[in-house]
Parts: C-alpha cells; sequence; structure tokens
C-alpha cells in the first residue's frame, strides 16, 4: 500500500515537474531568460556530470531533463528544419540553449541514451518523421559526436528511428 | 537505418577525431570507454564495422596516446579487442602465415616458436597440425634462409625451431602416424 502511495506521489510529483518544464520553456524570451534559466536549472539541473547522476534520479530529474529537450526541441523545429526562427523563439535563444543540450549529451557516450529517450515521443510531429541527419548538422556535431547519438538510437523502441533510413524528410 | 548510416557515413571522421589527442582532449576515461563499447562491442550484431575497420579504431587509440600514458579503462579495453582480433586471425591463418608475418623474430629463442604453437592451439590441445604443416614452415624457413644475416642472429634460428618442435608436437606426429597407418588417428577435435 505504502508502495503505491509513493509511486503515486512520484508520478504526481514527476508531472508536475514535468509541467514546470514546459511552462518556462514557454515563457523564455529575451527579457525573462536570465531569471527563467535560473528557474530552469533549479527545476531541471543540465545533470551531465555522472556523479549528480543518482541524485537526480531520485528526484525525477532525468524525466524533468528529457521533458525540457523534448520541448527545446519542438520549439525549435522551425530553426532547424526550415532555417528560419519559429514565433516561440524569434531570437534563436532555444535553439542556442538546445545546442548546449545536446553538445553535452554527445560528450557523454555514459549519457547518450537520454537522447534516444527524448526522441521516444510521436506528439508533435516532429518526433514522428525526425531528421537526424539535419538536426546534428544545425547543431554542428562532429562525426565523433554523431556517432555517439547514432548509437544510442540503436536501441531505440521507435522502430522508424532504427529502420527509416537518413533519406527522411523533414517535416516542415 | 539512421544510427548504421551515421556510423558508417561518419566513420573517417570518427578515425581521425580518435587519433588525433587535440581533438575532444577533455573527453575522460570512462566515456572514451563508452563509446568504444558501444561502438564495437555492444552493437556487434548491426555489423556496423568489418575487422580492418574495428582494428583501425583501436590504432587510432594507440596513436591519440602515443605521447601520453593512456587512461587504463579505455587501454585495457583496446588490448582485450586486439587480443581477441589476434586470435580469430590466428584461427583462420595457416601456421605458415603466421611465420611470414612474425618473420625471423618466430625464432629468435625457444619461447617465441613455443608462441607460434600456442597460437595455433597446439600448446593448449585445440588445435591441430599436420606433418605438412610443419614441412611447409621448414621449406620457407630454407628459402628464405640467409646465411650472412643468421651470422648478425637477423634470420631464422633453426636450432630453436627445432627444439620447440620436439617439445610440441610429438603427440601430433604421434596422431599423424596413426593416421597414416590406420585411418582411425583423426584428432576428435
Amino acid at each position: 500500500m505504502d508502495a503505491d502511495r509513493r509511486k503515486q506521489n512520484d508520478l504526481s510529483r514527476a508531472n508536475i515537474v514535468r509541467a514546470q518544464v514546459i511552462f518556462l520553456c514557454s515563457t523564455l524570451n529575451d527579457e525573462n531568460w536570465e531569471d527563467k534559466l535560473l528557474e530552469l536549472k533549479k527545476v531541471c539541473p543540465s545533470s551531465m556530470r555522472s556523479a549528480e547522476l543518482p541524485q537526480l534520479e531520485e528526484e525525477s530529474g532525468v524525466e524533468a531533463y528529457i521533458t525540457k529537450i523534448r520541448k527545446f526541441i519542438e520549439i525549435s523545429a522551425p530553426r532547424i528544419f526550415q532555417g528560419k526562427n519559429g514565433p516561440q523563439d524569434p531570437t534563436g535563444l532555444i535553439f542556442r540553449l538546445l545546442s548546449e543540450e545536446i553538445k553535452a549529451i554527445a560528450n557523454k557516450p555514459t549519457l547518450s541514451y537520454r537522447f534516444r529517450d527524448a526522441l521516444n515521443a510521436e506528439q508533435p510531429v516532429v518526433f514522428k518523421i525526425f531528421d537526424f541527419e539535419r538536426f546534428c548538422e544545425q547543431i554542428g556535431l562532429d562525426g565523433l559526436e554523431k556517432s555517439v547519438l547514432a548509437l544510442s538510437l540503436l536501441e531505440s523502441p521507435k522502430s522508424d528511428l532504427q529502420q527509416k533510413g537518413i533519406s527522411i524528410r523533414s517535416p516542415y | 537505418m539512421i544510427g548504421v548510416d551515421t556510423l558508417a557515413e561518419n566513420f573517417m571522421d570518427v578515425l581521425e577525431i580518435l587519433a588525433d589527442p587535440s581533438r575532444h582532449s577533455k573527453i575522460e576515461d570512462e566515456e572514451l570507454c563508452s563509446f568504444l563499447t558501444q561502438f564495437l562491442v555492444k552493437h556487434k550484431s548491426y555489423n556496423i564495422l568489418n575487422t580492418s575497420q574495428e582494428a583501425a579504431v583501436c590504432g587510432a587509440i594507440k596513436r591519440r596516446y602515443h605521447n601520453t600514458p593512456p587512461p587504463p579503462k579505455t587501454r585495457d579495453l583496446v588490448n582485450k579487442l586486439d587480443q581477441q582480433r589476434t586470435s580469430e586471425e590466428d584461427k583462420k591463418s595457416s601456421f605458415l602465415d603466421l611465420f611470414r608475418r612474425a618473420g625471423w623474430a618466430a625464432t629468435a629463442s625457444v619461447d617465441s616458436v613455443k608462441d607460434m604453437y600456442r597460437r595455433k592451439g597446439v600448446a593448449n590441445g585445440t588445435g591441430t597440425l599436420t606433418e605438412a604443416d610443419i614441412m611447409t614452415v621448414i621449406k620457407f624457413m630454407s628459402s628464405t634462409f640467409s646465411d650472412f644475416d643468421a651470422r648478425q642472429e637477423q634470420s631464422w634460428n633453426a636450432e630453436n625451431f627445432g627444439k620447440a618442435t620436439a617439445q610440441l608436437v610429438t603427440l601430433a606426429i604421434a596422431w599423424l602416424m596413426l593416421d597414416a597407418g590406420t585411418g582411425l588417428g583423426r584428432d576428435p577435435h
């Protein structure tokens, strides 16, 4: 019974954190970005240092982190796949944050599974047909960094990520 | 397949980066080891790399740490992969090929000759050599022997070869004799 209740509490907490992350990402702009970024870091630390991982996992940090990456990708999608900043990121701020996070993941093969997990979504459409090559090109990853992320995709539960070739078309 | 295509397309780039200590210079031992494990071991079933490409990755890591001590986890993994690959190659190679590749160093001492037998599994009983295998090596040594080089200890050493062979292949020769006489002497392995 206690275990069930704890599980329920964890789920509720994870949902609240996810909602906070989505809200903070959606309201970032040039004027408030320093404050919002600070808040975002409190809710969802960058968590790239392995030593922080156990604590973060206890605190649903990984899920929050993945939610943040997904939101960043969603907001930056017009910039990545269309070459122009979208309405939610007119100055490309979120794209810059996304680039930093993706570069950090791509330099940590022990944590690269988070990239795979971040892409393991069907909605919005950007995740349904994800142009991995273009994504890497726009973020500016080198061969080793691309390979680190590509290796993580080999274990993706999404068959399209494993099986669709590089000729996948951008959704934009 | 996205992952595999990307890995194949970026292979040469990855080799260059791995061999160059100035690129990704701060990569930690654990991270590099994790990458190599995923690339060369964990996802082997995807046939991302052939044997030569695997060897090239290990070679790139050795070049990266040519002037500095390699980090322990990465070093141990690369050494293990090198040993596995050599062992696989040895199994496929003929006894003569092993001597061809090793050159006169193969007979530099009795132990080095024994090592050649060990690589064919003779010393631990997993491999078999026929009389013909050994004769081919002796013929090869005779045809490439240089008296001049031998005086400088830079040619085949027949004495070392003879001593090691006498110690290790008695059983194999016995099987051969049986085989020749009765046709029943095949090694069950």
